[in-house]
């Protein structure tokens, strides 16, 4: 059998690694710190499983007049959004007694699901966590996975596609969040009146409401629902500017995203820091 | 005048590397006036695709100091430094100096059916509103310079170029999709061999696209939530089965004539 003498050709030449020159790594480092104190501080919180209502504060010493006196003369109608809604009330009074896990192990799982899902938190940390890729055009480190790449079709992350599940579950958290809110407003005297004001405390749960209102309102999701379903806009004009607000909106989701979820961790700092007494709620009640 | 270095990767697919070329600037210099000044002072065979140089063609794309991006938009005083590294895109078979092979791009195209109206609309004038086009408006900017799909890490770092058609090709299928006259359901090929599934929404197409075109947040996600709604949400299928959700009536892909799709794309040539 003839062999062929030919010289055989070259294999081709992977081209030069020029890496990007920039502070590219900026972003994926802010990230991972944000996040990571956000979930030891949130784990910490959960299992800590007090100082997360205001009100229990009063209650467990017997109320106002028996001296909770780092309250002065009103208490403030406080509760950390990471015990919203206040489901270890609801157990206490259906079972007269506590659960046997923190209840905000088992509310996290709302805001935990939908924040996990969303379309703008999977961009950062698929970035920041998997490096996939770290950066645009930055080279990947597990360049093995080159073939077995399946992005977002197989388990676990084909479970993104359920995001609009976490959407509807988030309502309920927003609509307790607004109802803590109008409860903020109010503060008890030591005969157990309760006394129109504005605290420090009720601006910060304000801001906190309205960011991640915003924040749930401009999901790509919600977009989709109200809208971006449609083919056909103007048969059906009420829809079409529905869509156009929320779509404005959605321009700003990932600052909203990092928003929110600082202000709800401010707010339960700043209402762990009044129920333990370490600073005084500054209030003007009417 | 004020003086940089080019640094030019020089070669073709089987050897290569950087070249130094010194180059004066000038103000509003672009990255592309360097390469044709180096093109007309120093080494005439120097091998660059370029067009319009007007941000409008597409042609001229590469990496400049690892990102993608256009060469004629690209400002040289951007780069304090005084070296700029210019390279071909990678996620592309490399054919010589900044050149590359970007013929699967148009082979990907050439699978996704055209805009077909239904078969009573066919040949007349559409009536439509501003609202209904303003959407599919945004995805016609795309000018294929194929930016997106050199960034894509689906493309790049994974070569999975077997499973997804990249993001110009997403775009291409919204415009489709979302088009109030297309009468065909794109969503079983979104799924299938176009692999939306496969895109982890990173943004970085959005942030290299010279349109500015809104790659992730208007076609992707969008595409996505639709894919999600016939195979990823079982409540919608049974609301839809029991008739409280309207029913897609827009023709499976399988049924469009077979002529329809047959669109012919020349092999490329073999590279000496």
């Amino acid at each position: 059998m003839a062999v062929s003498t030919a010289p055989r050709p070259a294999a081709p030449k992977p081209l030069p690694n020029m890496q990007r020159q920039d502070t590219w790594w900026i972003e994926p480092v802010l990230v991972v710190a944000t996040l990571v104190l956000f979930i030891i501080y949130g784990t910490y919180r959960a299992f800590e499983n007090n100082f997360y209502d205001t009100m229990r504060i009063v209650e467990a010493h017997g109320g106002l007049k028996n001296g909770v006196a780092f309250f002065g003369t009103y208490a403030p109608h406080y509760l950390s959004p990471f015990y919203s809604p206040p489901i270890q009330d609801w157990y206490e009074s259906l079972f007269h007694s506590k659960m046997a896990v923190s209840p905000s192990l088992l509310l996290l799982a709302f805001p935990g699901s939908f924040r996990a899902t969303c379309y703008f938190a999977r961009r950062s940390y698929y970035r920041a966590f998997f490096w996939d890729p770290p950066a645009c055009a930055v080279r990947e480190i597990a360049q093995a996975r080159r073939k077995n790449y399946t992005g977002e079709r197989e388990f676990p992350f084909v479970l993104q596609n359920l995001h609009r599940y976490a959407l509807y579950a988030i309502f309920v958290v927003v609509l307790f969040h607004w109802m803590h809110l109008v409860q903020a407003l109010f503060f008890s005297d030591a005969e157990g009146k309760s006394h129109f004001g504005v605290g420090v405390g009720t601006l910060i749960v304000l801001v906190d409401t309205v960011l991640l209102s915003l924040y749930v309102f401009s999901c790509h999701s919600f977009r989709h629902l109200v809208g971006g379903v449609l083919n056909r806009f103007s048969s059906n004009k009420a829809r079409f500017n529905v869509w156009m607000n929320v779509s404005a909106l959605n321009a700003r989701h990932g600052l909203y995203f990092w928003l929110s979820l600082i202000t709800v961790g401010l707010a339960d700092v700043y209402i762990r820091l009044v129920s333990t007494g370490a600073i005084r709620d500054l209030h003007i009640v009417f | 005048m004020e003086k940089i270095t080019l640094r030019v990767f020089r070669g073709d697919n089987v050897s290569g590397g950087l070249v130094d070329y010194p180059v004066e600037t000038f103000p509003g210099m672009v990255v592309l006036d360097a390469i044709h000044q180096i093109q007309a002072e120093q080494d005439s065979t120097l091998a660059c695709r370029w067009n319009c140089k007007a941000a409008k063609c597409g042609s001229c794309s590469a990496e400049v100091d690892g990102k993608p991006a256009l060469m004629c938009k690209t400002r040289v005083d951007q780069y304090p430094t005084g070296t700029i590294a210019v390279g071909p895109m990678r996620a592309f078979p490399h054919i010589k100096d900044l050149i590359t092979d970007v013929s699967w791009n148009y082979r990907m195209s050439a699978k996704i059916p055209p805009l077909t109206p239904r078969p009573e609309n066919e040949g007349k004038p559409f009536k439509l509103q501003q609202a209904d086009v303003d959407r599919v408006q945004e995805f016609r900017k795309c000018i294929e310079c194929f930016l997106c799909q050199d960034v894509c890490h689906v493309l790049r770092e994974h070569d999975r170029k077997d499973a997804f058609f990249g993001p110009r090709q997403m775009v291409r299928i919204a415009a489709l999709e979302m088009h109030p006259m297309d009468s065909l359901n794109r969503r079983e090929q979104l799924k299938g061999e176009a692999g939306v599934g496969m895109c982890n929404i990173t943004k970085c197409c959005t942030e290299v696209c010279p349109e500015h075109i809104h790659i992730t947040d208007n076609a992707i996600i969008p595409l996505k939530e639709r894919v999600a709604d016939d195979y990823y949400d079982p409540i919608r299928g049974l609301l839809t089965k029991i008739g409280i959700i309207k029913r897609d009536t827009k023709a499976p892909l399988s049924s469009v004539p077979n002529d329809l799709t047959k669109i012919i794309v020349h092999e490329p040539r073999p590279v000496k």
